[in-house]
Order: C-alpha cells, then sequence, then structure tokens
C-alpha cells in the first residue's frame, strides 16, 4: 500500500473497521438468536451470548499481545477469510450442526433423553461462540496497530471510535433490517460476504498478504455469500426440512 | 514529594497493586454489565420486543462505554483516580435508579399516553416511550467507559501486556455478570435485586478510592466535606430505594391492571371514568385488591381478582390476558370437544400442548374410560404448581391429580423434536404470539413438528389469532404455515367471545356440522347452538411463499391492544 498517502491508507483501516465492527456484533446477535430457536428462553440466549461472546473479544485481543506485529496485515486476512467462511455456514453449522449431533447420540444411546445426547451439541454451540468472539477480539488490536503505525496514538483513537460506530450500527440493523427483512440464512450470508470484502480491502492494499489460496478463499466466499443470499428461500426450506422435518 | 496548592499526590503503579487491579477490573466490568442486562430484560418485559431492546442496549452500551474513552482525557486533566472515583459514585447513583426509573415510565405512559381505543393503540407509542429508559444505559456506558480508561491509566504503559492483561479479565466481569444473570434467572430473583448488589459493588469501589485519596490542607477538608455529602446521598438512596422499589412495583402492577379508562351509564348517557392522576395513584392504589404475582423462570404469572365483580380472577402471563374464571368455560369447552363432534370420534391418546391452567385437562378428562391418556407439555413448572393449588384446582376440577394426565415439564418445540410418539389428537394451548418465544410456536418448523407426531387420521385443535388486531396477514399465514406442514384441510371457527379456533387435518376429509351427544355435561354445546351458529370455514393456502419461519420471520407477532 506503498503507493497510497498515509491519509488514504487510513481512509482503508477506517473501512475495515467499520465493516469488521458490524460483522462483530452481528455474528453475536445471530448466535445469540440461533440459540434462542434450539434452546427457547431468548433473554437467557441473549445474556449468556453476550457475556461469552465479550469475555471471547476480551482473550482474543489478549492473544493479539503475543503475536508479531511486523505480520498483523497477514493476520487480519487469516481472520477475516476464517470469518467469512464460518459466517457463511453460521446457521447451518448451528442448527445443522445441532441436529447432527443429537440424531447421531440418540441413535448410539439406549437412553434417549440422556444428557450425552444433548450435551455435546450444546458445547459445540458455545464453543463456536468463543471461537468467532476470540478471532473478531484480534480484529481490533491489530487495526488499532495498523492505524498506529501510519498516525501514532491519534489514528488508533479514531480507529477505535470507528469500532464503536460499527457495533452501534450493527446493534440497531440487527433487528432492525436483517433479521427481520433477510433473514437468518440471508442475513449471515450478508455479513460473512462483508468479511470477505474486508479481507479483499487487505489483498488489495497490502501485497505482502497475497497467497494463491487465500485469493481464491475469498473469491469463493463472495460467490457463496452471492449464491446464498439469491437462493435463501430453498436454502432455508432445505435446511428446517433437516432439522424439523 | 511536595505538591502544588489543589494537586493531589498521583497514585502510580507501585501504589495499585496488579491484583487490586485485576480485581477492580473484574468488578467494575461485572457492575456494568449487570446494570444493561436488567435495563434490557426490564424493557423487553414490558415491550414485549425482547430481540429490538436486547440489541439496542447492548449496542447503545457499547457506544457509549467509547464515547466515555474518549471524553476521559478531557475530563481527567491529569487527575485520573478523581474521574475513577467520581465514575464509581454516579455509577451507584445510576443503577440504582435505573429500574425504578423503568417502572415509572410506563406507569406514566399508562396514565397519560396511551390510547385505549382498540383501533389506535396499536398506534401508541410504547417504544418511542420507552427510550427515555436507555439514558440510564447510556450513561452507564458512559462511566464505565470512564473507568476503564482509568484503571488502564493507572496501569501505566499503553503498550504493556499488563494493561492488556486488565483489559482481557475486565471483559471476565462480563461473562461472571452474564452466568450470574442466568442463574438469578433461573432461582427467580428480582432482576432488581442484582442492581441493588452492583451499586453496593460501585459504592464500595468508591469508598475505597476515596481511602486512596491524598490531598494538601485546605483541599482536603473541601474533599472531605464532598466525599461526605456523596456518601451520605448514597446511604440514604441505599436505605430507602429497596421499599420505593417494592412500592413503585405494587403500584406498576395496580396501574396496570385496574387504572384504566371505564366507561359507565348513566340516564344522561356515558360517561368516561379513569385514570386516575399520578399525583392520586398512591392513595388510589389501596382501595384495589392485591395482585398475586409468581414470578417463573419464564413468565411472568398475575393472578388479578376483578376490583367490581367479585369472585371473578384472570390469568395474566407477562401482562397478558388468558383466562377469567367467569367465562372460560365456553372457551375450553369449544376447543376440547368441537373437534370430537366435527370429526364424529374421540381420540384415546392424546396429546396437550400447553394447557398449564388444567382447564383444557378438565374437559378431556369428561370421555372418562374412552380416553386412554393425555400427555401434556408445559414448559413452566411453576405454573403446573399453580394449577394444582387453589384456586385453579377448583376450577380445573383437580385435573392434574389424575392419573392418566402425565405432564412433562419441557419445551414443547424440544420434546416434540425428541419425540418418536404418534397421537389421535393434538390440542395447542398456547398463549398468543407476542414475542419470539411465541413466534417459534407459530412457525413452518412447528408445525412439521406437530404434523409428524400426529397421526394419519389424527387431528389438530388450536386457538389461533387469526382474525385479531394486529399485523395484517394471520389470516393467510396460518392457512399456509398448515398447508406446507402437510395438512391438508384447516377449518376455521370463532368463539362465544371473538377468539378463533383452527382444525386441521391430515387426511383430506370432510367434517359433520352438527351437534352430537357425547354423553358428558356441557354448557356451551347444543342443537340450538349448532342451527344459530354459522358454519365452518375452509381455509385454503393460497400461493403464500414466505410463510413464517424462525429463521425469517414474517413480523406477524402480535401487538396487544390492551398493553
Amino acid at each position: 500500500m506503498t503507493w497510497l498517502s498515509d491519509k488514504r491508507r487510513l481512509q482503508v483501516i477506517g473501512l475495515i473497521t467499520l465493516i469488521v465492527a458490524f460483522c462483530s456484533i452481528v455474528y453475536e446477535l445471530m448466535l445469540a438468536q440461533c440459540l434462542s430457536i434450539i434452546l427457547g428462553n431468548t433473554v437467557l440466549r441473549y445474556s449468556l451470548t453476550i457475556g461469552l461472546y465479550l469475555f471471547s473479544l476480551g482473550m482474543g485481543a489478549l492473544a493479539f499481545a503475543f503475536w508479531k506485529k511486523a505480520k498483523s496485515s497477514q493476520l487480519l486476512l487469516v481472520i477475516e477469510l476464517v470469518l467469512a467462511v464460518l459466517g457463511l455456514c453460521l446457521p447451518f453449522l448451528i442448527l445443522g450442526g445441532d441436529q447432527f449431533l443429537r440424531q447421531t447420540l440418540q441413535g448410539l444411546m439406549t437412553n434417549r433423553s440422556s444428557v450425552l445426547t444433548w450435551l455435546p451439541s450444546w458445547v459445540f454451540m458455545h464453543a463456536l461462540i468463543v471461537l468467532i468472539g476470540l478471532l473478531s477480539g484480534a480484529e481490533l488490536p491489530i487495526l488499532m496497530e495498523m492505524g498506529r503505525s501510519l498516525g501514532g496514538d491519534p489514528a488508533a483513537h479514531k480507529v477505535l471510535a470507528l469500532d464503536y460506530v460499527g457495533t452501534f450500527v450493527g446493534a440497531l440493523a440487527f433487528p432492525l433490517f436483517i433479521f427481520e427483512q433477510l433473514g437468518l440464512v440471508a442475513g449471515a450470508a450478508l455479513v460473512g460476504g462483508l468479511n470477505a470484502c474486508a479481507a479483499l480491502v487487505v489483498l488489495a492494499f497490502y501485497p505482502e498478504t497475497r497467497r494463491r489460496h487465500r485469493v481464491l478463499v475469498c473469491v469463493l466466499s463472495l460467490a457463496a455469500s452471492f449464491l446464498l443470499i439469491r437462493n435463501e428461500e430453498d436454502l432455508r426450506n432445505l435446511l428446517v426440512g433437516y432439522v424439523f422435518g | 514529594m511536595s505538591l502544588a496548592k489543589g494537586q493531589t499526590a498521583r497514585p502510580n503503579l507501585a501504589s495499585f497493586p496488579i491484583s487490586t487491579l485485576i480485581v477492580l477490573a473484574i468488578l467494575t466490568s461485572y457492575a456494568s454489565m449487570t446494570y444493561e442486562l436488567v435495563i434490557a430484560q426490564a424493557i423487553a418485559i414490558l415491550t414485549d420486543e425482547v430481540i429490538w431492546w436486547e440489541s439496542f442496549t447492548i449496542g447503545a452500551f457499547i457506544a457509549a462505554t467509547g464515547l466515555g474513552i474518549f471524553a476521559f482525557d478531557d475530563l481527567a486533566k491529569n487527575d485520573d483516580l478523581r474521574v475513577f472515583r467520581q465514575a464509581e459514585y454516579r455509577l451507584a447513583l445510576v443503577g440504582l435508579l435505573a429500574l425504578p426509573l423503568t417502572l415509572f415510565v410506563h406507569i406514566y405512559y399508562r396514565i397519560y399516553i396511551v390510547d385505549y381505543a382498540p383501533h389506535s393503540a396499536l398506534r401508541s407509542p410504547l417504544n418511542w416511550v420507552m427510550l427515555t429508559c436507555q439514558i440510564p444505559n447510556l450513561l452507564i456506558g458512559f462511566f464505565s467507559g470512564l473507568e476503564l480508561c482509568a484503571l488502564l491509566r493507572l496501569v501505566g504503559n499503553a503498550r504493556s501486556r499488563v494493561q492488556i492483561g486488565v483489559i482481557a479479565l475486565y471483559h471476565l466481569g462480563a461473562l461472571c455478570a452474564a452466568l450470574v444473570f442466568a442463574v438469578a434467572l433461573w432461582m427467580k430473583i428480582d432482576a432488581f435485586e442484582l442492581a441493588f448488589c452492583a451499586a453496593i459493588l460501585n459504592a464500595l469501589i468508591f469508598f475505597y478510592l476515596v481511602s486512596r485519596c491524598q490531598a494538601t490542607f485546605p483541599f482536603a477538608v473541601r474533599r472531605h466535606v464532598q466525599t461526605g455529602l456523596a456518601s451520605g446521598l448514597l446511604l440514604s438512596l441505599f436505605v430507602s430505594v429497596h421499599p420505593g422499589w417494592e412500592l413503585l412495583r405494587e403500584l406498576q402492577m395496580k396501574n396496570f391492571y385496574y387504572n384504566n379508562i371505564r366507561v359507565e351509564s348513566h340516564d344522561g348517557g356515558f360517561t368516561q371514568i379513569g385514570p386516575v392522576p399520578l399525583t392520586g395513584l398512591l392513595a388510589w392504589g389501596k382501595s384495589v385488591p392485591p395482585i398475586e404475582r409468581h414470578i417463573s423462570s419464564y413468565q411472568v404469572i398475575d393472578i388479578v381478582r376483578s376490583d367490581r365483580h367479585e369472585p371473578e380472577w384472570k390469568l395474566y402471563l407477562d401482562g397478558h390476558f388468558q383466562f377469567s374464571s367467569e367465562t372460560e368455560r365456553f372457551y375450553h369447552e369449544m376447543l376440547a370437544h368441537l373437534p370430537v363432534m366435527l370429526t364424529r370420534s374421540i381420540p384415546k391418546e392424546l396429546l396437550v400442548l400447553g394447557g398449564g391452567d388444567g382447564l383444557l385437562a378438565r374437559e378431556l378428562l369428561k370421555y372418562g374410560e374412552r380416553v386412554h391418556k393425555i400427555d401434556l407439555i408445559e414448559l413452566d413448572k411453576d405454573m403446573i404448581h399453580l394449577a394444582k393449588a387453589l384456586p385453579f384446582s377448583s376450577l380445573n376440577d383437580r385435573a392434574f391429580y389424575n392419573t392418566k394426565v402425565r405432564i412433562h415439564i419441557a419445551d414443547a418445540f424440544s420434546w416434540l423434536r425428541l419425540s418418536k410418539a404418534r397421537y389421535e389428537a393434538i390440542y395447542i394451548d398456547f398463549p398468543y404470539p407476542y414475542t419470539f418465544e411465541g413466534l417459534r410456536l407459530y412457525s413452518v418448523e412447528f408445525f412439521n413438528l406437530v404434523a409428524r407426531t400426529l397421526s394419519a387420521q389424527g387431528f389438530v385443535m388450536m386457538d389461533a389469532p387469526l382474525f385479531e388486531a394486529g399485523e395484517a396477514g394471520w389470516e393467510e399465514h396460518i392457512p399456509a404455515l398448515l398447508a406446507k406442514a402437510g395438512f391438508a384441510k384447516v377449518f376455521a371457527l370463532q368463539g362465544e367471545y371473538g377468539e378463533t379456533f383452527l382444525l386441521a387435518l391430515k387426511e383430506d376429509r370432510q367434517v359433520v356440522w352438527a351437534f352430537q351427544d357425547l354423553a358428558i355435561p356441557l354448557a356451551t354445546f347444543s342443537d340450538a347452538w349448532f342451527t344459530r351458529r354459522s358454519h365452518l370455514v375452509e381455509l385454503k393456502a393460497g400461493a403464500l411463499r414466505n410463510t413464517n419461519s424462525m429463521l425469517k420471520p414474517q413480523r406477524i407477532s402480535l401487538r396487544d391492544v390492551w398493553k
């Protein structure tokens, strides 16, 4: 990104920050919503998910402290690609994964209501919350470090400000638009696609991050996002048929 | 070290051990997160908009935290401890008053703002009014940002790993708050108690920070006077807010259930009476019967005695009317016996989803030996306990003590997913879908499970909000839901008091619209009843593509016109 001025580079980092902060809070709310569908008791699911997710965000930030700062852009790209892939298939992972685990374990157990039939699924779903929280938590210190390297502490503070703005916009967008207008399948595809867009921006402006397989994953994620949104109803019916049929 | 005039000795890392900072980080975060969770829950319960308020509250809290972080430098002016101290004190104040404010705003809304005419009640701006209850949440977020920044400054180097560790443990406090909140829900502890304990934490931290404050004379005197006044205010609040909260909560309940507009007729015409204004609420509250409230892990159960027609009492769940002791018999007889008459068959093995009040079970048990078993799925075990005691047990004829009724305490949705049993009849007696919890039970996913659990010749009978005021489209969506789930026929009928019943059959067969003597005592049905009433309406599913799915709800949750 040496051909860009510092101001432009900071704007690029600001744009990435807005996108990833938006996606981070929407993932958290989607996870809470998926758990509400399976387990019921919406208030409890939201509360537990918020607490676990915030804790994982903190752990993700802590993990970054031990990372080599010189390779921040590479780490950011890998995180965005992993979040893009996870995000695209989030409802399928949670709902489909729960159904698969329960069916498999019920087939193995003689006592169908044994705790071992649902506990692995419960652990799996909450492990996903922790994983997405860890990855999202590492994003902000990476972006602040990238901003700081260009413009010192004031630039890092601006990145932090944009992170909060993105979070607030995402918290409004989820109940008002994403969940009602798009639904969970298309909404997850949109958010996964946004993470893929963030990865694309990193690839475009940080040449040192370019590897063939990363570019391929990024392009495939964007394509998958488009296809998922376009065929939302069919895919939703497929998922519903598998899980609740 | 000599200090300039008015300057306090700046605390440094040596004066705050790491262990102290870690404990402070966890406790401050715990308290702030607790406030956020209880505020979100309180507003969500009053408005039925759980998803919106949970999302908005956390988003606003995080945004306000960011504002606090940014404002720290301008406010601190090199005295980090002062800002930290003030933030703790203000958090204790705001945290204590947040929930009482929520109830007060709701009382005010019910008296002065809500429009009681049903056709315009839907436009009553409940959610806009409750936005004012976000002010404490924003303040709490702002002060939390200040305290986080102050903590980090006390650590020292902006890039040190210790600072990042403190941030990480700050988030651990948030996790602890969520876990404690979950346990409190399970143990049915009032959310106000959580906020009260969190405020005590903030107050204790405030006093601790006061003790660390050093100032030279005469500024120490001013500092001590300020601290004394602040402490006095805090302590008096702590002493008075608890009984004040109990009184406010009782007033809010009574205001909600009794303080509504009434129309009384007289010789000259009609007179509109009420509601009692705010200034007279306290005295008026003593004149109305107390409300029996039971808080379960899932809902608020209120038994409301009539203030005008003794001995009538009514059941409300989360503020939504369920039944009246005077009129419930008409509803439950229709729900239980109409499908039997229409299909000309008495099912032997029945599944009842919901119906935790035992009134539907009372009706089904009238068939005696002709019914072999009734499996009843109820989410809330507290509801079952209530149903086994007075006044429910006198109304439901102690139905839950009958050995034919097998009660399963479970979420109906989850139970159906796991069940392999088949039933000849499924009765669905759920509350209306005012929230996402209810919407789960009016979704294509749920009806898929119901269809799977029903035998081929069986029927499903339910009470559904087909023509209720609210978001339009129920009359299209519910038949579409049932058709998508595999039901061949869906019939609708309106009950005595406007409620709508749906009868769904998996088989493509007709029903007989005529009275049948079932050899059981009935108050509702007779030949004349069938002659007087219009016939059943068969609903066609139409070409509706997007039916209500939990993965993409069609926004057809109801707005309760009376809430």
